[in-house]
Formats: C-alpha cells, structure tokens, sequence
C-alpha cells in the first residue's frame, strides 16, 4: 500500500496486501498528492479521512484493473483537453471562409490542396494576398477546413456538456431530495410536476423554445455587456459571432429543461429508501437540521449511481445536441459545431462523406469514453467489487514484493 | 420689363397652348381610354421599338413640366424619359434627352393615406406596402398608372422607369434569377417547360422501351405509360379556392380546365381551355366568354357525369371569392364578380347585335356581331354552353393570365350543392343575383362545400386526369379521365410519334429527404426527380437499360432577394443601402450556394419580361472598395450598428448565403449576426416590420410585370389625383 | 389481487393531471411565443389581411386565453378541429399517423428483444471473458452512434447497395382490417403478400431505431443476469446441488422481472423517440407530424401530438407499474 506518511501501520492495513502495477502507483501518487491539496484548506483534513483516502485508492485500483473502463478515462482527458485547447491548436480560424474566394474549396475532398486569391478588408482597407489552404480531412460547405472545425467544435460540446450537467441534474437531485425526505403533500406535488415535464416530448420542447428564446438572449446579451463577454469568452468565439449563439443557447436551456427530471425520480426513488436508514431516524432525533441530513447525510450514501448517470448524461447531451443539429437547430455556422457539420454531411451523402465520417468517429469515440467511464464507476463505486476476491493478489512472498514502495 | 422678354414669353404662350390645343397626343389623360390591342398578350414580348419617333421638341416636355409640376424626377429609360412629380408649378429640368416624354403628376391624399406605423401594425409588410416599408410616392404614381395603361409601349416605359428607381433606392437587393435545373431519364419525351404553369402529364410521352421498375406502392409499376415522379410538397387542401402553393396546383392543372391557359410553353399567346372564344367591351372593362360546350365532369367514384356550363363557371368564381382564402386576392382586386353572370347563348346574341364587343386573338382585332362571327374568328365550329360576362372594375391588362391559373379550375355547381342546387339557382335568379348564393356557401374552412372537396379529394374532374388514390405526405396517383373532352388528342399525339407512349397514369411519390428521391431516381423507380441543386452531380452521367440521365436548365421568374429594412438605422440612409448592395459577393454565392444556377438580375422584373432592362441601372457586383465609398459618403459609423439578418430556418442555401453575406458585411465593420426563425415566425415578424434584414423568394402568381413591381415597390400611397401624358410618343 | 383494482384506480388518476398538464404547457408556448402564425396558415408571403382575419375567427384567436384552452380541447375530442395546414381534422392526421409509427414500433421492439435479450443472457453467461468484452463495448457503439449515421450507413449498404428495401410510400393495407394496424392484420388473414411488402417497407428503420434501444437492453439483462446469480436463492440451490440447466432457469426468471418492465418502458420510449428515423426514411409516422407541425407553429395538430406523447408515456408507466407488481409477489397493494 505504502500511503508515504509516517504514521504507524494500522492492524487492518497490514492484512491487506496488492499486487501493485505502475499504474496503481501513479493513482497512489494522484490520490496523495489530491489529499496533500485539500489540506492545505481543511486542517487536518488528510488525517481525519484517513479511510476515504484508503476507499478512493482501492477504487482507482479497481479502475486500473478494467481495460474498458481505463480506455474511457483516456478518451474523456483527451476530450476535456481538446475541449480547453482545441480553438487555438486549429490551423485555420473557424470564420474564415475559403468559398467567397474560391469554388472549389467547398466540400473538397481529403488530402487535396486548394489556392485562395483573397481579398479583404481590414482596418477599412481594402488587402489582397493569395495562400494554400491544404484539407487533410476535407473541407465542409464554406470550405473550413475539417480538422481545424472539429478541433473548434470541442470546445462547444465541452462548454455545454459542462454547463448542462452542471444545471440540470444539480436541480433535479435537489428536487428530488426534498421530495424523498419530506414525503406526503411535498413529494405529490414535486412528483406530478417532473411527471408533467417527463411526459412532455422534449424535441418539441426544444423546437418551441428554439422559436421564442433566441430574441430574448440576443437581447439580454446585447444589454448586458459582461455576460456578452464571458459567453464569448467561454465558446471562443469572435465579438462579432455572439449574436448567433442564440438558437444553440435556446437549445441549451431547452436541454437543461429535458434534464432534470429524470434525476430527480431517481433520487426520489433511493432517498425514499435511504430515509428508513436508522442513522435518519437518530439524526433527526438529536436534532439536526434537514438540510444537513439530507446534503451531508443522505447524498453521499446514494450519490452512487447518480453519479454514474452523470458520467453517462455527459456524453448523451452531445448525442441529443448532435441530433438536434441534424433537424436544423443548435448551432449556426459559423460557430463550430459537430452536429453541424453531420448535418451539413447528411444533405451530401454519400458525396462528401468524410463531412459524415469524421464528425461521427469523434462524436461515437467521445460518447463512447463517457459511457464506458461510467461503465467502470458504477463497478467500482459498488461497495462489494472493492472487497471482492478478485483484486486481491496475494503478495509474492511474504519479505517482499512490493508492498512498501 | 422690356418688349423683347414679352414677345419671348407670348411665343412660348402661344405654342404651349398649341400643344394643349392639339389634344394629348398617344392618350393621356386622368380615366384611361384604351386604344386597341390592350389585353390578349400581357407580355409583348420586349420593348419594342417605339411606334412613332418624336416630333414636338423636347423643349415642349420642359414646358408642360414646369406648369403642371411642383418637383420632378427625371428617369431615363431605352425609350422614353419618364418624368414623375407632385402637382403644381415650377419644376424645373434641365434639357431632356431626344425621346417621347411620359409625365406623370399626381396629388396625394395624405388624409386617407396609411401611415408607415399603422401599415406596420397591420402587418402589412409585402400587402399592402413592400416589405422594405419604404415609401416614394413616385413609385406608388408609377405603378398605378402602369396598372391602367394599355399601350404596351408605354407600360414598358414606365416599368423601365421603375426598375430604375428600385435599382437606385434598393428596398431590396436582388440577388438574382434562379435558375431551373430538371432531373430526368431520357426515356421522357416532350417535357415542356413554361414558368408559370405546372406541365400537364398527358402531353408529355415515353419511350415505348423505357424499362419497368417496381414502385413498392400497392401493385403499381413505373413502366411505359406511366409519369412517375418523386418531389415535395403536398397540396395544402383539395379545395382550389384555399390552395395557393405549386404543388397544389400542378395537381389542379392536370386535373381541370380554366377558361383559358397558356398552351406547353407559351408565355405570350393565350389559348383556349374550358372558354372557346372570348371578347371585350370597348374599354376593356367587360368581358365574355364562351363556354365550350359537351364537357362532362367525371366522378370516378360514382361514374356519374354531370354536365357543365357557364353557370358553373360562374358559380365557382364567386365560391372562390367567398371563401376568403388569401389566393381570392386576385379576384377581388381585378374582377367585379357581384356584377358578373352567366347568360344564355341568345342573349349572348342580342348582345353582339347592339355592337360595340370586340375580339383579340391571334395578333388579330375584329368587330364581332354574331356568335357565329365570333366563334369562326376563333376556329371553333362545336357546340356551346353558354356565355360568362365577367366586369371588370377597372381595365386590367393582365386579367387574361389571372383566369389562366389552375386554381380557378372550373367544378360543377350540382356536384358541390347537391340537393340544395335547385334552391341555391332559383334564390339566385340563376346566376342574375349571385349575392343571394352567400346563404349557401358559407366564408371560410367551415363552409360543408369545402369540406366535402376536401373529403372527396375534390371528386369531380373536367381535365385529363383524375385521382385515383392517395395518401397523405406519401403518394398521389393519377389515372387517365375517360371522359375528357379532348381525349381524341391523345391518339393524334401517338400517331405522330410511333415510338412513344402518353401518360395514362401519374404517380407522384413525395418525400422531404433529398437523399430518399436520389435513391429513387438512381433506381428507375421515378422518371422525374426534384434534386436540390447542389446534389446535381449525384444523378449525371447515370445510365439504366441503355438510357441516360438528363439535367435541363432554363432561367425561371423566380428569384431570391435580400430585404433591408428602410425604416430602421442605418438602413435607411440610401447610401448605406447601396454599400451593402457592393459587400454582396455574387458570384461566389451563385456558384456556391447555387451551384451555378442563378443568374443576376439589377432590378425586380424577371429576365426578358415586359419591362425588364439594363439601361441606365446599376450592375452591382462584389466590389469592396466602392462598398467602403459609400459607407464613407453615408457619414455612419458601422462599428455602432449590429444588423441581424433573418431567413426561414430549414431552407439550407439561404443559410449558407446568409453566412456569407455575414462574413463579407462584416469586414465592413458591421455587427452582423444570422437568425433562422421558423416560417410562420418569420413571416409575422417581417410583416410588421420588425427586423432589419431578411432572406426571400419569389414565384410569379401569373405572367405579368405588375405581379412584382407592384408587392416589390408600392406603399399604399391614396391619390386624390393621378394624371399621365405622353409628349412626343 | 383486489388491491390491484384500487391501484390502477389511484394511479390513473394522478395521471390525469399530467395529462391536462402537458395540454397547458403547450398551450402557453403557444400563447407566449411572439409569433403570429396564422400569416402561414393563410398562405405565406401572399397571404390577405381578409384571409388572416378569417382564419382567427375559425381558431378563437382573438378570445381570452381560457376560451381558446376549451375550443382547442373540444374540437380535439370531437375532431373538428381542423388542421390549418392540410385542412383534415386534427385527430384523423393523428390516427392516421400514429399507425405507422406504432407499426415501427413494433418491428423496432421486434429487433430489440431478439438482439438485446440473447446477447445480453450470453454476455453474462460468459461474464469477463473475450465475448463479454466485445459484446459491452458493441453494446456501448450501438448506444453512442448517433442515429442518423447509423441510418445513413445502413441505407448506403442495404438500399444502394443491395435492394433490400424500399423508402417509397407506405404499402396499403391488407383488406380485412381488425385491429387497423397492417402488420398484425396481414399475419392473422393470412396475407403473406401483404405481410412481405410491410416487412421490405419496415424491416430497415425498425432495425435502425431499436438497435440502440437493443444497447440498452443488453446491458441492462446482463445486469440484471448478474444480479439475480450473485442472490442468496442461488447460492442455496448451488448448493443444493442443483444441475446447472435447473440452475439457470430459476436464475433467469428472477433475472427477467425487471427486464420485462425495462421493456414496457422501452417500448414507449421507442413510439415516441421516432422523428428523426422517419424523416430520413419518410414514414409518414406521428414523429414526422410532429416536427412539422412545431416548424410550423400548427398549434392545432401540436396539441393532439403532445397529447398523445403524454398517454403514451403514461400507458407505458402504468403498463410497467402492472407487470412489476404482477411478477414480484413482494409488492402489494
């Protein structure tokens, strides 16, 4: 195990002993180094959790020991990363558009070279200069180069993943943790609403909403000038694209709407169960307040599989945006979009297929890494898979191995 | 005042009062009186030269002008110099160039004139006002009296003068004529084309070894003999008087007759359909039609036939008008139908005696006193069925082509009133009174007339097809109408062609997915594809059974324009307007956005109709420097303003040139930002004027100039009075 | 099961509130949306005023907003209300529809069991071996891929490719209609013909659309599979000495209780999640009406649709609730 403190061995510890991987050590070290962070704001925090420690790094052992599940964490770090870095490692800005220069630069196939005669203006002059754009991947319906599209496009499906996920389900699990607890004419009134919102077909919600919102946010963006640049900011888009972020924003709340209730039925459901707990009982007998029984107590003990839809939910919003970018809503180009550019795809199918191909690999990778990480939490955030038989390796030896490093 | 300066101005007196004296030469004046070959062709085709050169001095104009003006605009056109200004005195111009002189002055009436705001509020963006909310009084002055004017020449005068207008003040920047490309197998013979109607299937013919492909519709093959086409749409309602959309009535054509209609791929010449022969009063305010006789309509359902005549036609002119449906605009502003009958061919007769009814046809005028004159100068020697008087409010040169279209296809009135018909005639004088018929057909989609055309998928048919089956948003057949009244043309059409077949079954297969109807095509399963322009090459060069695909072009009167908002910053500085006009990159969207088939257009008349041209217009093209001019000479700040540019959302090549036209107005400074909005939200924010750009189309409602100068440029100016003449004409 | 009775009796009526609900956010979308859409209803850019103003009278759109709610719902149930884009009663549209889509539906369901279940069962048989491995992440690729690529591919290869399918039109149906759903009366009277152009029509988007459902389904039997292995029920009878066949069916029929509800679910899931496989490959179906009419603010038909969205969500619950206290003794009423 080998936590690197000092402290003296607690029996327990001594009588469980893995097999360590490089991998297992470099979670070790993470896990470590995460606590050493956390104590630097909570005063002997590392020590009062000294357990939780412990259960984290058996669970990244447990994730360490499932391929799949280790293939999603890469795919999603790869996404996150390209989500943050993704508009400046683009060769080519994602407004620049080489058919008003050139013709043929629209839908060009892979690996072919098209010469732009551009002219301009910039700074109130009118410039001229020729260039070389090269399409690796191809280029969509304004000529953009592919790569440099999708690489953009991150960022916009890391921005409301982010935002979404972080609305949506935090709204429902509230709901449906007061619903749970507080029982009777609460719960009934909560539950017929989110039934109300459950049974309401969501692409039309998002269609309707796609018709009335976008005037409003332009608006309330125009009017509010930081809001306009934190947008910006966030999607990486130029001052002068912000107006068009409205149907992709409208799109945005629509799915926040679609989102929530399914979390709070299900956190209804497991703190329905929860509350006959004993703890609940004697909580609320010495007097806690039901906030705190419910955020600090109840949470934590059914956040599991919540959890993991969580994990799941992240890539179904990009499948839900993508399709709704199919039927014409979300994006507007020029912002970069992935579902754009499938939709752009599926009118020239099979013609210019990379524009289908390639949007889809990346869409089908990303989705498929969220789901296989959400795959492995649930396996590892059942209590009974760490204490199970079968991550237990028994040392080699009883002088060595390398139970100490 | 010395003697010389008196003698000057008593010659000047007495020559304009020669002029006055004279009598307004080429028929001005305030009431129009028409001269003679007014109305058979409302598109002569062109200018053409004017028919006689100029004999009174341009100084004479210069006169009139100055004493019947208070402000006048010179406009010169190919043929005339178009002079339009408010009454009054005074208005000075320099000299004019050396051609007749048309002069239009007018008074208005700014008490019953809408204001801007109030035509906003009544959401009467592209009604009553163009969709731009611009007002000139000149244009209102122009386009009215381009309504009543009859001499061809004349009209395409003042038609040139407001292209010119529209080009220099730009409510709308045009982008250009779309062009048509036709998808089809060469097994398809003799497809026609004409701008403004549908063709009629049972003139177009196949190749007798034209291969057979199961269509997966019930038991129906596409073999010879059978249209199968795969497209979009659906027609809005099976009820003529409440359909106003292509699909609607391509269906409507090919399964009844109008009075007239424009034979193949005649845009000039009318014929006859349901009307044999057709005449006019003097002043062009009167018409009659004869109605063929032997017609029958055919209920496939019943095998009944019911007969019909001119009270029919009558009948369903005035249910049309009653149902209050938007496409009855045509009838309500160019027909008085309250004052319209049918009469009996004797008192046709009686009519023809008192004199004074005249016939055009064929490039030929005569004076007709008998029926039997009438009908022999229109070639026809069978049987008629009484005779339609239509009145007219005012004379109208386009009325010809309004009766042409298929919505005004003619349906027996016992069919749709049922038991009621005995009633409904006798309330109604039969036919004298038709007001009396409001309390048997009621307004609007509740009326049982309407609902049972829509049950019945209309039901009866005078035309050489009717409905055989269909199902909604899927498929339409249909299935050659035994008894069609010219039946006989068929086996003409087959002699003259031993190795083709005609059309005796149509199947339409519709389907909104582009890729669906390539698929279709590419199988043989349909002969005729709609392909979106930029998926032409999916279906070139494709071979099936030894026959080849085909893609025909032609120009269409169909063209796409961008609106600007003249009521709001900082489009209603012109000079803004026409910068952004010079940011529009043309040919780069055409071949883009259209894959070459747009042509350009300077002004809103389609290419080559009457009163089409390029003189004296400018030809904007994609010139960033002179954008940058006129943004300069405007005097505005373009980093101050955000334009939205709005278009319909689905409609994927306005989206694509809306994105384009926001990168390129962008590099101007502007703020510009795309919005698609659905089609209904579109077309209620752009009507009452609550937008600043947006992207749209426009089809023909029928074949005359009128039918887009007037939506395009009139804002609903009321005169008092409205006075023209001609100098030197 | 007398408690069963009162059950139903409670349940349905809390979904009567859901139901008028969701008739109530529609309505107030359509009131709040600042959009006129009767210009479209009256023709578009060449619509009269006259026309505009004729057709408000028709829909109540100049009443109060109480009275439009009744009109709207009224003329619903006794279907006069009109569709104002194609001028057929709202809810003969949606009848007509909803067959098609119902029928997807049912070759959908059709693919899901037979892929889901098997492979599921298999996948957790043979649990961490190679074929589990290959059958999850296959599970997770069918849940990833977005549906229209799928649907793409598949035409690609089996319509332009090999002609096994048609994307024309809807074949009739048979001539003795009994339960109005073409499939099902095509396999009773016997009318193979019939029962073959149904299934070339339909065989292509049922497979496309259930293959994710079948995803779903797999992952969720192979859990469930696991579940009721790792019980203490089992472990008794292993120990019993159990012969493994014996062994697995009890294990299976514990295993399927929550599947079957799974299904009940899924099959709703499946008759309203339609839209974008009947629009590329042009079923006529409720999805498709869908779309259109919210493109084209059709508050008339969008009220039916939602309508019928809410009781099938609430048949399939309902359905669900059923068969889980059906199936599982421990649950009364």
């Amino acid at each position: 195990m080998g936590d690197g403190t000092k402290e003296p061995k607690e029996s327990y510890e001594e009588r469980e002993e893995y097999e360590m991987s490089i991998l297992d050590r470099i979670s070790d070290k993470l896990i470590d180094g995460l606590a050493v962070f956390i104590n630097l704001f909570k005063k002997d925090w590392r020590r009062r959790n000294q357990s939780k420690i412990q259960e984290w790094k058996l669970m990244a052992y447990a994730l360490n020991r499932s391929p799949p599940a280790l293939l999603g964490l890469v795919i999603v770090v790869v996404y996150i990363f390209f989500g943050i870095v993704g508009p400046y490692l683009a060769s080519w800005p994602y407004d620049f558009f080489p058919v008003m220069y050139n013709s043929t630069s629209k839908l060009a196939p892979p690996g072919t070279n098209v010469f732009l005669n551009v002219t301009m203006v910039k700074n109130w002059h009118v410039i001229h200069y020729t260039t070389t754009v090269h399409y690796s991947i191809g280029s969509d319906l304004f000529g953009r180069d592919l790569l440099s599209v999708l690489l953009a496009g991150a960022r916009t499906a890391l921005v409301l993943d982010v935002f979404i996920i972080m609305i949506g389900p935090t709204f429902g699990i509230m709901l449906g943790l007061i619903a749970g607890y507080h029982g009777g004419a609460v719960d009934e009134t909560i539950m017929r609403i989110t039934d109300m919102f459950l049974a309401f077909p969501g692409l039309i919600l998002a269609i309707a909403l796609s018709a009335v919102l976008p005037g409003r946010i332009q608006n309330f963006l125009n009017y509010h000038a930081f809001a306009q640049t934190l947008v910006l900011k966030l999607f990486a888009l130029q001052p002068r694209d912000v107006n068009n972020l409205g149907k992709l924003l409208a799109v945005f709340v629509a799915l926040i709407i679609v989102w929530w209730p399914g979390y709070t039925r299900i956190t209804r459901g497991s703190t329905l169960t929860e509350r006959e707990n004993l703890y609940v009982e004697a909580a609320r007998a010495i007097g806690l307040p039901s906030r705190t029984i419910m955020f600090k107590h109840i949470l934590p003990n059914i956040i599991g599989p919540i959890l993991v839809m969580i994990t799941m939910d992240f890539g179904g919003v990009i499948l839900t945006e993508a399709g709704l970018s199919f039927l014409g809503l979300g994006a507007v180009p020029p912002i970069p979009d992935w579902g754009n550019l499938i939709n752009q795809g599926a009118q020239y199918f099979p013609q210019a297929w990379w524009l289908v191909a390639f949007p889809g690999i990346v869409i089908v990778t990303v989705v498929l890494g969220w789901n296989l990480l959400g795959d492995g939490l649930r396996d590892i955030l059942d209590p009974r898979t760490r204490r199970s038989m079968e991550f237990k390796v028994k040392k080699k030896g009883a002088a060595g191995g390398e139970s100490n490093a | 005042m010395n003697k010389r300066v008196l003698g000057a101005l008593f010659l000047v007196g007495l020559m304009a009062l020669a002029v006055v004296a004279s009598g307004c030469i080429g028929g001005g004046g305030t009431t129009t009186t028409p001269s003679t070959t007014s109305s058979s062709s409302s598109t002569a085709s062109a200018t053409s030269s004017p028919s006689t050169t100029t004999t009174a001095s341009p100084s004479e104009a210069v006169k009139y002008i100055e004493s019947h003006l208070s402000a006048a605009r010179v406009i010169g056109t190919e043929h005339y110099v178009v002079v339009v200004g408010p009454e009054g005195t005074g208005a000075k111009v320099g000299s004019l160039p050396n051609k007749p002189v048309i002069i239009v002055s007018y008074k208005e009436d700014t008490a019953n004139t809408k204001t801007i705001k109030q035509l906003m509020n009544e959401s009467q963006g592209f009604g009553e006002i163009n969709p731009a909310f611009l007002r000139d009084p000149d244009m209102d002055a122009l386009i009215q009296v381009a309504r009543k004017v009859t001499d061809p020449n004349v009209r395409a005068g003042l038609y040139n003068a407001l292209e010119v207008l529209a080009n220099r003040e730009l409510p709308e920047i045009i982008l250009g004529d779309n062009k048509a490309a036709r998808v089809s197998w060469n097994w398809v013979h003799n497809w026609y084309y004409n701008p403004v109607l549908a063709p009629r299937w049972d003139l177009v013919m196949e190749d007798k070894n034209a291969p057979t492909v199961s269509t997966g519709i019930g038991s129906y093959n596409n073999q010879p003999g059978v249209m199968s086409i795969t497209t979009i749409g659906w027609p809005r309602s099976f009820d003529p008087a409440f359909d106003y959309e292509t699909f609607g009535w391509e269906i409507y054509h090919n399964v009844g007759d109008s009075l007239v209609t424009y034979w193949k791929n005649e845009t000039t010449k009318i014929s006859p359909d349901l009307a044999v022969a057709w005449a006019h009063n003097k002043d062009g305010t009167v018409w009659y039609f004869v109605i063929r006789g032997g017609v029958k309509a055919y209920d496939p359902k019943t095998g009944t036939l019911y007969p019909v005549n001119a009270t029919d036609v009558e009948f369903e002119f005035w249910r049309v008008l009653r149902g209050g449906y938007s496409v009855s605009w045509m009838l309500s502003t160019y027909t008085n139908l309250s004052a319209s009958y049918a009469m009996s061919d004797q008192e046709f007769e009686q009519v023809l005696k008192n004199g004074g009814v005249i016939a055009d046809f064929n490039g030929k005028t005569k004076d007709v006193t008998s029926m039997q004159d009438l009908l022999s100068f229109f070639g026809y020697s069978g049987q008629t069925a009484g005779v339609y008087k239509l009145v007219l409010p005012h004379p109208y040169g386009g009325i010809l082509s309004v009766l042409a279209d298929p919505y005004l296809m003619v349906i027996p009135a016992k069919y749709m009133l049922g038991d009621k018909y005995d009633a409904a005639m006798k309330a109604a004088d039969w036919g004298k009174k038709p007001d009396a018929w409001n309390n048997y057909v009621q307004k609007g989609s509740n009326d049982p007339i309407h609902k049972m055309l829509q049950d019945n998928m209309i039901g009866v048919f005078t035309g050489p097809f009717y409905i055989k089956e269909a199902k909604q948003n899927s498929y339409l057949v249909l299935q050659r109408n035994p008894h069609y009244w010219n039946a006989t043309m068929w086996s003409q059409i087959e002699q003259k062609n031993p190795n083709l077949v005609t059309t005796k079954t149509v199947i339409y297969i519709l389907s909104n997915d582009a890729n669906t109807r390539i698929s279709l095509f590419k199988k043989g399963t349909a002969d005729i594809a709609a392909v979106p322009l930029t998926r032409l090459n999916a279906v070139e060069n494709l071979q099936l059974q030894g026959f080849k695909s085909k893609i025909e072009s032609f120009i269409t009167p169909d063209m796409v324009f961008i609106v600007l908002n003249a009521q709001k910053e900082p489009m209603n500085n012109e000079f803004v307007r026409q910068a952004l006009a010079w940011a529009v990159p043309y040919q780069q969207v055409y071949k883009s956005v259209y894959n070459g088939y747009m042509v350009p257009n300077y002004g809103p008349i389609p290419i080559d109709w009457l009163g089409y041209t390029e003189y004296n217009m400018t030809k904007y093209s994609y010139n960033l420097q002179n954008a940058l001019n006129l943004l300069k000479k405007s005097g505005i700040d373009p980093t101050k303003y955000t334009i939205t540019i709005y278009y319909n959302s689905g409609n994927t090549q306005r989206q694509q040139l809306a994105s384009l036209l926001q990168n390129s107005w962008g590099q101007l400074g502007f703020k510009v930002s795309v919005t698609p909005l659905s089609w209904p939200t579109l077309l209620s924010k752009t009507g009452s004027g609550d937008f600043q750009v947006y992207i749209v189309g426009w089809a023909p409602d029928f074949l005359d100039p009128d039918d887009y100068i007037g939506p395009f440029l009139q804002s609903a100016v009321v005169f008092d009075s409205l006075n023209y003449k001609v100098i030197g004409g | 099961m007398a408690g069963l009775g009162k059950f139903l009796v409670r349940r349905g009526l809390t979904f009567i509130p859901t139901l008028i609900g969701v008739t109530f956010i529609v309505f107030i979308i359509a009131y709040v949306i600042p959009a006129n859409p009767v210009r479209a209803w009256a023709g578009g850019e060449k619509a009269t005023q006259s026309a505009v103003e004729l057709i408000k009278a028709e829909y109540h759109l100049n009443q109060p907003w109480y009275d439009q709610y009744l009109f709207l719902i009224k003329g619903l149930f006794t279907n006069s209300l009109l569709d104002p884009l194609n001028q057929v009663p709202v809810f003969t549209n949606i009848g007509n529809r909803f067959i098609v889509t119902f029928q997807l539906a049912l070759f959908a369901f059709f693919f899901v069991v037979l892929i889901g279940l098997p492979l599921g069962i298999i996948s957790a048989l043979k649990r961490n071996s190679i074929t589990d491995m290959v059958l999850r992440i296959l599970a997770l690729i069918f849940i990833s891929t977005p549906i229209y690529v799928m649907a793409y591919l598949f035409i690609w290869v089996f319509f332009i490719h090999w002609n096994l399918t048609t994307l024309a039109g809807i074949p009739p149906a048979p001539h003795h209609q009994i339960t109005h759903i073409p499939v099902i009366d095509s396999i009773i009277t016997l009318n193979w013909g019939n029962f073959a152009e149904q299934v070339r029509r339909f065989w292509l988007p049922g497979f496309t659309l259930g293959i994710a459902a079948a995803g779903v389904l797999m992952r969720f039997t192979r859990n469930s599979f696991l579940e009721a292995y790792s019980r203490d029920s089992t472990l008794f009878l292993k120990a019993k000495g159990v012969p493994k066949g014996r062994l697995y069916r009890h294990v299976l029929k514990n295993a399927l209780v929550p599947v079957i509800t799974i299904l009940a679910l899924q099959f709703g899931g499946l008759l309203a999640g339609t839209p974008i496989t009947e629009t590329i490959f042009n079923l006529p179906g409720i999805g498709l009406y869908a779309l259109q009419s919210v493109m084209y603010l059709d508050f008339p038909a969008l009220i039916g649709v939602t309508f019928l969205y809410a009781i099938v969500f609430v048949t399939a619950n309902l359905v669900a609730d059923i068969l889980y206290a059906l199936v599982d003794p421990r649950v009364r009423f």
